[in-house]
């Protein structure tokens, strides 16, 4: 609160400025209280039919079987795993946003935190459908849960697969909780404004009986505190799991070290971009210039920058370390990525996550909304190439005659893509039933909150 | 009256009138009501739209349950033995001898049969053409067995008939023909390798003395036969011993691949190869050939020659032989000088002084599809040089025995045989084909056109497995009975005699084999087939004891007392005179070789999938035949790019649907054909592999490949003639399992030169030399883990000599067939999916155009160490305590990173489901000791563990706990022709296995991992000629 004070104004959301609290509740829960919005609606139809076709492509894979995929007896892992580490890389943002900028009072995380947050479980859930439906035997994925069994059959935790699942259910539940934890104060100011018995009946129920006593808000901050602060490790542990399923293996290319910290940083890349891409899109869609400002804007920017010189110097330290290791197998394997069949995916990773990035450099880059539209598109372009890069090293590993192709099939495709049908809508049904930005916490943040309000002169 | 009260208290003695009266009494109305609701039968008036809808909808929902087979399971019917027979116990095979004829060729097979159906070809280890091993094709000779679209009733002009209509049609035909001793009654057939068949034959001659009989074997033995005839004046063939050989010249013989007798030639071939025999004692191997062939794999010393070229380098050598001192004009023998280029006379000098260094120890052998005048000459130079009655003898031959139309006279070619019928035809002289078991309108030569010639004869029958080309033209197709449903008898090669006996009564009813049906025709003594064989050997071998003896022959799988001896001979010095004229002129060029294909054959094999799918030897290429060029060639034709990485490091990767389509005119006949890139072939050559492109082939071999029959000429059928090549520019998908041309330098398959071996045996395979990183020690003890002690006990490995191995492809085809094994078609394997356990990696190495070949067979290493283990999240691959590493199906969710982590890539995944719609027949050949494997499992080599834990009962039931090595035999091991694969328990230091684990030339593949695989490999050593290492060729 005092570090606010001490805030340029240019930095905090207008809406911090109007000076009315009253006014911040209307203008944020206003639009989950409209009764239409047909570029809602429409983008709803879309986002609708794409989810549709991802869950007949399931329903058609689930029948006829993983064939169905350009998977092979070299790539045995294709699309589905390019997509599910993307999605999960995507969903790390919101939770450092959140966690991280909330452990370090970055107050300007107001602006974006919900949204962001609400991004991380979309995208964890899009994760999530590829491990369980990749199977063979998608009735029987239970198997992979430890759970008692008259065969006495458990799972095998040796495998960096049994550690994934916990990693993201745990990465999952936290998020939901965190979420959910943060959403309270604003369901019950919610359910205060509701009209409808129905409507008051649900909000109350989610509102667990919010009254915002300073009992309520003493046990809200604390809990919210611990939940950052059990939320903040997970950012660091998802993506250094999920790339111990390449580091633990004995794939040449798989078999690095460096792997848990690239992953990581390039996960929080791939996050903050796909953030950035949204908020632009939401900012113009639904009026929000007043809250997300240029200058919330720019310090995402700032943050890909980095992340993406920290990619950058990833992927040169491995070459370096493949040359340096002296394994035949290991200098091919990154010999070939670069320079080898799939050399036009290895070309496009760096372009898009190292070269493009660095035009964040310039201020003037930093500020002009359609550029840094279109290079978020980039960037989320380069890291979704990176995973692929990273996956289809299994096409040259160790026997040059068991060296085979991969072509992705229609259903890989549009699987992918109806994904981005189960992201949306559920971001869309955020986006009208609950607020998208934490009204708590913007007035919190406000000048009025601050019990010097008025008093700065003394 | 009052209501009833029913409270006895209050009323006393409870009265009531009537019923009605009762039922007025309101607790029992009550009860009514609640128990049948007013109105309950009718749909009441105020029953709302959203109420009937509920129970609309519920009521839909049961009766849409009820429909669903899901929740019913389908219905099983258990079908018992009422009467066991005897001797079977349900769940224990039993195995019979049997015998299988193969284009005039024989072999002795051993076939297991569970509750009276065959499941596996093995060979039969006392008959010498097999001695245990068998090839890919009598492996997958029981597909054709069960193939669901055999021809399974007598069918007229396509349409299904009946036996009675086709007798009642025929017979008075036949009655006619034998009234007018058979005039214009012709009978087609292949070559036959059965001296019953030849007893009813001979009868038939009898009845129908004018009768013609002609044989057509398309892939043939006749040039050597006429070669041998020209040279000795018998109808003789050659019979290599090439264990004592200790060196070897291949004219374009493919003698461990494609010649009769192969199998044992390949046994003989490894035995000599043997590097621990010595510098003099292990054989070295030159062959000259145009394509790359099995035998030029395995070959020292490898000349690639133009087809018109190679017959002027035998002649080369012989003139260089005589300049080095050997005596051929004392044979009569008289040869032209001949322009040979640089690098063959370097070859030639070396190879002539190598002969010489050799005599009576060394073999010269010439390929069938070669002129005969080659073989004569080839022949009188193993006279000269001593080797005939030493590494060659010559014996009588049994294919003209029991084919040629006179069996006493000179040799007939099925060429001519095919002429004569075809000018027949066309002067309507046939009033009746027979077409027995051939299907010579698909392969007949392109110029003979007989199939729109069968027509012209007034009625054309044909009998055969299928209806295949020849069947579709004929008025009649008759089903036939395949070889493992009727008795035969068969002569092998080397004159060995064997009984077949049927596995099973035919499948179809009534079909019958080609003794039956002439026995029926001619009105034979027996007309069953048991008792045609019967009746010959009888003939024979009869008198007391013959009971006892036919007993003993059906059991062992031969005819004792049956083989024929070595022929002596004598010298036509006059044909060794004028022999050069006879050879085929040298031509300018680009010349067309046709070849039979690995596995099909000569195209009887088209619809076995199996056969389709399994790669070809040296190519890898599956489903298809293509035009075989060199990598020079193809870049003269502009096809280079579509085909080659730009590094020589293989195959395009990923363009499998786009090869280019090529037009071939020869002799002024085009064949459109897909192109392929096939290093070693020479420069101005173009190969065709025969089988391929039948019209008439079932639904599997269906559009596979191109007809290069189209391209045959009778004049000269296996090298066409000159060939003009164009680029249509349109593509065509080819299905190739292994990219991937070169090993990169990696230590997979360690190969080197005998010199180097002897000097330093323990050096020549080792990491140290191998590896730049030579394996780490472990800190702690890797063969006790937990329960497991890899020390004790039984402990299955194997080890592969890769010095054996010729790469024939047997192991593939025998694992198919034993462990379930699906295929899975050529848009599966374009896509990389192929199922095969065990598979054999194939190698170029040198200079793409002159390029050496490794093969490596990889089956599942099951290391100790295994990598798939470790990452598998639901333990659904473990280890056992005799170190195997197993899959467990039924854990199997296929997350499939155990392929992923296999260094080895011998994880096989069921992307779909395989076996889903199997016909009742193809049900039957399953191996009901191994699990048909459901889609989305993971499967791979068990080292066949069904039969590791048959044996394992065997033993326990004698009362003793180690199993004997040898006697458990894994799939692959047994087929191997060279018996490069040997399995047993490595804690048994008498086993083989562990004994040749101690071999300083064993070594495992990736050991710098740290797997410790089971599975062995025992390095290649090649023996070449120092004279010609330093010439540089």
């Amino acid at each position: 609160m005092i570090l606010h004070r001490d805030d340029d104004p240019a930095k905090r959301p207008i809406l911090v400025e109007t000076g009315d609290f009253h006014k911040v509740t209307n203008i944020i829960a206003g639009p989950t209280e409209a009764r239409f919005n047909l570029t809602w609606a429409i983008l709803l139809m879309l986002t609708g039919s794409l989810l549709c076709l991802m869950v007949a492509l399931f329903g058609y894979l689930f029948w006829e079987g993983i064939g169905l995929w350009g998977v092979n007896s070299s790539v045995s892992w294709g699309w589905a795993i390019v997509n599910f580490v993307w999605w999960i890389g995507i969903g790390h943002a919101g939770t450092l946003i959140s966690a991280i900028l909330f452990l370090f009072r970055q107050k300007w995380r107001t602006a974006i935190n919900r949204f962001s947050e609400a991004m991380t479980i979309f995208a964890v859930m899009c994760a999530g459908v590829f491990p369980a439906f990749h199977v063979g035997r998608v009735w029987v994925v239970y198997y992979i849960f430890p759970l008692p069994n008259q065969m006495q059959a458990w799972p095998n935790t040796r495998s960096p697969l049994f550690w994934d699942v916990f990693a993201v259910s745990t990465y999952f539940t936290v998020s939901v909780l965190f979420w959910y934890m943060g959403l309270i104060p604003d369901l019950a100011t919610l359910r205060d404004r509701a009209t409808t018995k129905v409507k008051q009946a649900i909000l109350g129920i989610f509102a667990v009986g919010w009254r915002g006593s300073a009992r309520h808000w003493q046990n809200y901050e604390r809990a919210y505190l611990i939940l950052a602060a059990i939320a903040t490790p997970l950012v660091l542990s998802v993506h250094s799991i999920v790339s111990f399923d390449f580091a633990a293996s004995k794939v040449p290319g798989w078999h690095t070290t460096i792997f848990p910290p690239y992953f990581v940083a390039g996960a929080v890349f791939s996050g903050f971009a796909l953030v950035s891409t949204l908020l632009i899109v939401a900012r113009e869609v639904f009026g929000l210039k007043e809250v997300v400002r240029m200058h919330h804007l720019e310090n995402m920017n700032k943050f890909m920058l980095l992340t993406g010189s920290i990619v950058g110097y990833a992927y040169a330290m491995e070459l370096f370390i493949a040359w340096y290791s002296g394994s035949v197998y290991e200098r091919f394997a990154f010999y070939h990525r670069a320079l080898g069949t799939y050399w036009w995916a290895y070309a496009s990773m760096v372009s898009c996550n190292v070269l493009v990035p660095q035009l964040f450099w310039f201020r003037s880059i930093r500020r002009n909304i359609p550029i840094m539209f279109i290079m978020t598109i980039f960037i989320n372009i380069g890291m979704w190439f990176e995973r692929f890069v990273i996956v289809i090293t299994l096409h040259a590993s160790f026997l040059p005659s068991s060296w085979g192709y991969f072509r992705p099939t229609w259903v890989d495709i549009f699987t992918f893509v109806g994904t981005f049908g189960l992201f949306g809508t559920f971001f869309l049904l955020f986006l009208k039933f609950l607020p998208q930005l934490a009204i708590s916490e913007v007035k919190g943040v406000m000048p009025e909150s601050s019990p010097h309000h008025g008093h700065a002169n003394h | 009256m009052s209501p009833l009260n029913l409270d006895p208290k209050k009323s006393g003695k409870a009265q009531w009138k009537s019923l009605e009266e009762l039922a007025k009494a309101p607790e029992l109305k009550e009860f009514v009501e609640f128990e049948f609701p007013e109105g309950a039968d009718t749909l009441g008036a105020d029953i709302s739209r959203r109420r009937f809808l509920q129970v609309m909808g519920a009521g839909m929902a049961f009766a849409g349950i009820t429909g669903c087979k899901g929740i019913r399971r389908p219905e099983m019917h258990i079908l018992p033995y009422t009467k066991t027979p005897e001797s079977l116990i349900p769940g224990v095979p039993q195995y019979y001898a049997t015998s299988m004829a193969l284009g005039g060729d024989a072999i002795g097979l051993v076939v297991e049969a569970h509750e009276g159906r065959p499941t596996k070809i093995e060979g039969n280890s006392s008959h010498p053409a097999s001695l245990g091993a068998t090839s890919r094709q009598h492996q997958a000779s029981i597909l054709d067995l069960y193939n669901p679209e055999r021809s399974q009733v007598p069918s007229k002009s396509g349409k299904a008939s009946t036996w009675d209509a086709f007798w009642d049609e025929t017979n008075p035909v036949f009655e006619s023909l034998k009234k007018t001793g058979g005039e214009g009654l012709c009978f087609l057939t292949g070559y036959t390798a059965s001296p019953s068949f030849r007893e009813v034959r001979d009868h038939a001659a009898q009845v129908f003395p004018k009768a013609k009989w002609f044989v057509y074997e398309p892939v043939n033995r006749d040039n050597a036969l006429q070669g041998l005839h020209a040279l000795t004046g018998q109808t003789v063939e050659p019979l290599y011993h090439f264990e004592k050989a200790e060196r070897i010249v291949s004219i374009d013989c493919d003698f461990l691949d494609s010649e009769p007798f192969q199998v044992a030639y390949a046994r003989a071939f490894a035995k000599g190869r043997n590097p621990d025999l010595g510098k003099e004692g292990m054989n070295r191997l030159y062959v000259v050939e145009s394509h790359y062939s099995v035998t030029g794999g395995s070959a020292d010393h490898r000349l690639r020659l133009k087809p018109s070229n190679i017959p002027y380098l035998l002649v080369a050598l012989a003139n260089e032989l005589q300049l080095q001192g050997l005596n051929l004009s004392g044979m009569g023998l008289d040869l032209k000088s001949v322009n040979t280029s640089e690098i063959q006379n370097k070859w030639v000098k070396a190879l002539a002084t190598d002969l010489l260094d050799h005599k009576g120890k060394s073999v010269i052998t010439v390929g069938k599809h070669q002129s005969p005048a080659l073989h004569t000459l080839a022949h009188a130079l193993n006279i000269a040089l001593g080797n005939v009655g030493a590494t060659v003898e010559f014996r009588p031959s049994t294919v003209h025995r029991l084919n040629a139309s006179n069996p006493k006279g000179a040799p007939e070619t099925s060429i001519d045989a095919l002429r004569t019928l075809a000018s027949d035809l066309d002067a309507g002289k046939v009033e009746a084909l027979v077409v027995l078991d051939s299907n010579a309108a698909y392969s007949a030569p392109a110029d003979l056109d007989l199939g729109a010639k069968i027509a012209k004869a007034k009625i054309s029958i044909h009998l055969g497995l299928d209806a295949d080309d020849t069947g579709a033209l004929c008025t009649w197709q008759l089903p036939m009975s395949h070889y493992l449903e009727t008795w035969s008898d068969t002569i092998a090669y080397d004159g060995t005699a064997a009984i077949g006996q049927p596995l099973i009564s035919p499948l179809y009813d009534n079909t019958l084999d080609s003794a039956e049906l002439v026995a029926k025709i001619s009105g034979y003594a027996q007309e069953k087939s048991h008792d045609i064989v019967q009746l010959t050997w009888s003939k024979r071998r009869g008198g007391a004891g013959f009971e006892i003896q036919w007993r003993r022959w059906l059991h062992d799988g031969i005819i004792s007392g049956e083989s024929a001896s070595a022929a002596g001979v004598s010298l036509n010095a006059q044909v060794l005179s004028t022999l050069v004229r006879t050879l085929p002129a040298q031509m300018n060029g680009i010349e067309l070789i046709l070849r039979e294909h690995s596995c099909l054959g000569d195209g009887r094999f088209a619809n076995n999938a199996w056969l389709l799918e399994t790669p070809d030897p040296i190519t890898r290429l599956t489903w298809d035949n293509a035009v075989m060029m060199s990598p020079k060639l193809a870049e003269k034709l502009g096809v280079r790019d579509e085909l080659m990485d730009k590094d020589d490091g293989g195959i395009t990767l990923g363009d499998y649907r786009k090869r280019p389509m090529v037009r071939v005119t020869v002799n002024g006949r085009t064949l459109e054909a897909a192109a392929w890139v096939m290093p070693g072939i020479a420069e101005e050559t173009i190969l065709l592999h025969l089988g391929f492109g039948r019209m008439h082939v079932g639904a599997v071999g269906e559009g596979a490949g191109f007809n290069a029959y189209s391209l045959m000429s009778a004049a000269s059928p296996f090298a066409p003639g000159e060939a003009k090549l164009e680029n249509l520019n349109r593509h065509y998908s080819l299905a190739c399992t292994q990219d991937h041309w070169s090993m990169e330098n990696r230590p997979l398959v360690r190969d080197g030169e005998l010199e180097e071996y002897l000097g330093n045996p323990e050096e020549y395979a080792s990491e140290e030399k191998w590896n730049e990183h030579a394996p780490e020690k472990s800190l702690w003890n890797e063969e006790v883990r937990g329960d497991y002690d890899f020390t004790k006990g039984m402990q299955w490995g194997m080890a592969i000599d890769l010095n054996s191995c010729n790469g024939c492809n047997a192991c593939i085809v025998a694992c198919q067939s034993e462990n379930n094994i699906p295929t899975v078609g050529k848009e599966q394997v374009m896509r990389g999916r192929e199922m095969h356990w065990i598979r054999i990696d194939r190698y170029f190495a040198g200079d793409v155009e002159e390029p050496t070949i490794e093969f490596q067979p990889v089956n599942c290493q099951q290391c100790e160490n295994a990598p798939c283990e470790e990452v598998c999240p639901v333990g659904a691959t473990v280890h056992t305590h005799e170190g195997l590493n197993d899959m467990v199906y039924n854990r199997c969710v296929g997350t499939r990173y155990c392929a992923n982590n296999c260094p080895y890539k011998v994880r096989r995944f069921n992307f779909f489901n395989n076996n889903n719609d199997h016909t009742e027949t193809e049900k039957m050949r399953a191996n009901p000791d191994v699990t048909l494997r459901f889609r989305g499992v993971m499967e791979k080599c068990t080292y066949c563990v069904q039969r590791i834990n048959h044996e394992r009962i065997v033993t326990k039931n004698a009362g003793s706990e180690i199993i004997a090595d040898g006697a458990i035999t894994p799939a692959c091991a047994q087929s191997c022709p060279s018996q490069a694969i040997v399995f047993g328990n490595i804690n048994d230091p008498e086993s083989r296995v562990a004994k040749l684990k101690k071999h300083p030339r064993n070594y495992e593949m990736l050991r710098d991992l740290n797997t410790k695989p089971r599975t062995s490999y025992l390095a290649r050593v090649r023996n070449p000629n120092p004279a010609l290492e330093k010439a540089g060729a």
